[in-house]
């Protein structure tokens, strides 16, 4: 299966889910997602979900100057955020323990 | 081609793939790309190009993962409405009704074709000059009739094979041309009623015979008639008559007005013109301020020959000259004032009205 038609539905959860550890600006969050094992995720896939998730009002940002290389925008959870965070894992979870009940009888079969 | 290197050219082409988005949109989306871009172009000498794809993928990924829809080619408003009539044809299939009826309809296509050709027929013959639902001579019959047979003609060879898009064009003009055609007809003949003037054949009966006459001035109704000889002499009480003898009145009344009842003599016929004519809500009062049932202004509608415009403005024939000679003649003479007036007029109008009480 290609892991990312999975990844689409669930990418605005992992985003989330990385900015609840510490917020990042939008080439560190790629980074840490593809060290967390999302290889597939593409780097125009997480900024336009940065720049949704921040448009719907779920996403804080300010500017950092760095000393070198460009000013970083960084991202953060605000309360909208951190609900949408844990309706959306609530979901997930219960979501992938039905896959796992299903895979389970097929494993059994 | 050479591979993108640079953040701000990379940024550029991609700003260029999403330029459909609406202004807002692409602004907000695209606000901090090109930072975004010089930090990935940091990390590695590895050209752009290579690491993220085309800038037309990437603005494809972007507009996904931004919009939540897939990159779409901007569709018009006809396409658009289209396509909601589409869903909607879709869903009303659902009902028996509408099917049956979607079944039937191509069955009146040929009555169509004859509606169709007979309305555009209508439509150049009004063109030039000849208005109508239906043509006015043998010529335009003609005209009608070869417009409907082309039609028709047409209609059965669209059905046959159906032309490139570009032939379709001009039918499906014309097909709007017809139906408009038809709504306006249509709506046209609902409506000359308004500024038609009614001329009545009084025959004598319970319901007259009503002939509709659309000969209109400036777009008013006819309630008077205003005869004159050949020399310019205005005539009176000229009776007017059909080819069978019946007498051809008009209904002032639909405009606020109504026929002079005199007092004394016959009433007034209703086809002798010019009509005397007052305002309807006018009444004439006796010397008792009673309203009276008559106008006793004109003892006889000869008598007091009215002037053309004194009949077409008929509150200066009621209150105008008639009523100070006939109304104010009587009293002086009922009581005879002995003192001589300063009024020559009335004066006058005394030894006028009555000359053998003064001889």
């Amino acid at each position: 299966m290609d892991s990312s038609q999975l990844l689409k539905g669930v990418l605005d959860l992992a985003v989330l889910a990385v900015l609840d550890g510490r917020d990042s600006y939008g080439y560190d969050v790629v980074r840490r997602l593809r060290e967390a094992g999302l290889d597939d995720v593409g780097d125009a896939s997480v900024y336009g979900t940065l720049r949704r998730l921040f448009k719907a009002g779920a996403l804080t940002s300010y500017v950092v100057a760095s000393e070198e290389g460009p000013h970083r925008k960084y991202y953060g959870l605000n309360d909208v955020g951190r609900t949408l965070l844990s309706d959306s894992a609530r979901t997930w979870t219960s979501f992938a323990a039905t896959m796992d009940g299903l895979l389970k009888e097929v494993g059994a079969g | 081609m050479t591979p993108r290197t640079d953040p701000h050219e990379y940024a550029r082409a991609v700003r260029a793939e999403l330029a459909d988005l609406p202004a807002k949109d692409r602004d907000e989306l695209l606000e901090d790309l090109d930072d975004h871009l010089a930090e990935v172009a940091a990390e590695s000498d590895t050209p752009l190009e290579e690491r993220l794809g085309s800038p037309k993928a990437y603005a494809a990924e972007l507009r996904a993962a931004y919009g939540g829809r897939p990159a779409r080619t901007r569709r018009s408003l006809t396409g658009r409405a289209g396509a909601a009539l589409g869903a909607a044809h879709g869903r009303l299939l659902g009902l028996t009704p509408y099917r049956q009826l979607v079944t039937f309809l191509p069955e009146l296509r040929p009555a169509w074709w004859a509606v169709r050709g007979y309305a555009l027929a209508l439509v150049v013959l009004s063109a030039v000059g000849e208005g109508g639902v239906v043509p006015g001579d043998p010529v335009g019959w003609v005209f009608a009739l070869l417009m409907i047979w082309a039609s028709v003609w047409l209609g059965r060879r669209t059905v046959a094979g159906v032309g490139p898009g570009w032939r379709r064009t001009p039918l499906i003009v014309a097909n709007a041309a017809a139906a408009w055609a038809v709504l306006v007809g249509v709506a046209a003949a609902d409506h000359t009623g308004v500024y038609e003037t009614r001329v009545r054949y009084d025959a004598g009966g319970p319901s007259p015979v009503e002939v509709r006459n659309v000969a209109t001035f400036d777009g008013g109704g006819i309630y008077n008639i205003l005869p004159y000889a050949a020399d310019g002499t205005a005539l009176t009480d000229v009776r007017l008559y059909d080819q069978d003898g019946r007498p051809i009145t008009l209904e002032p009344e639909m405009y606020g007005r109504r026929i002079v009842r005199p007092c004394l003599g016959e009433p007034p016929m209703a086809n002798s013109y010019p009509l005397r004519l007052r305002d309807v809500g006018e009444t004439a009062y006796d010397g008792n301020g009673r309203p009276m049932s008559c106008d006793p202004a004109m003892a006889s509608p000869s008598a007091s020959p009215a002037s053309p415009e004194g009949v077409a403005e008929p509150s200066a024939t009621a209150s105008g000259s008639p009523v100070p000679s006939a109304g104010s003649s009587p009293e002086p003479s009922a009581d005879p004032s002995p003192e001589p007036s300063g009024k020559p007029a009335k004066k006058a109008a005394e030894s006028s009205a009555r000359p053998s009480d003064r001889s």
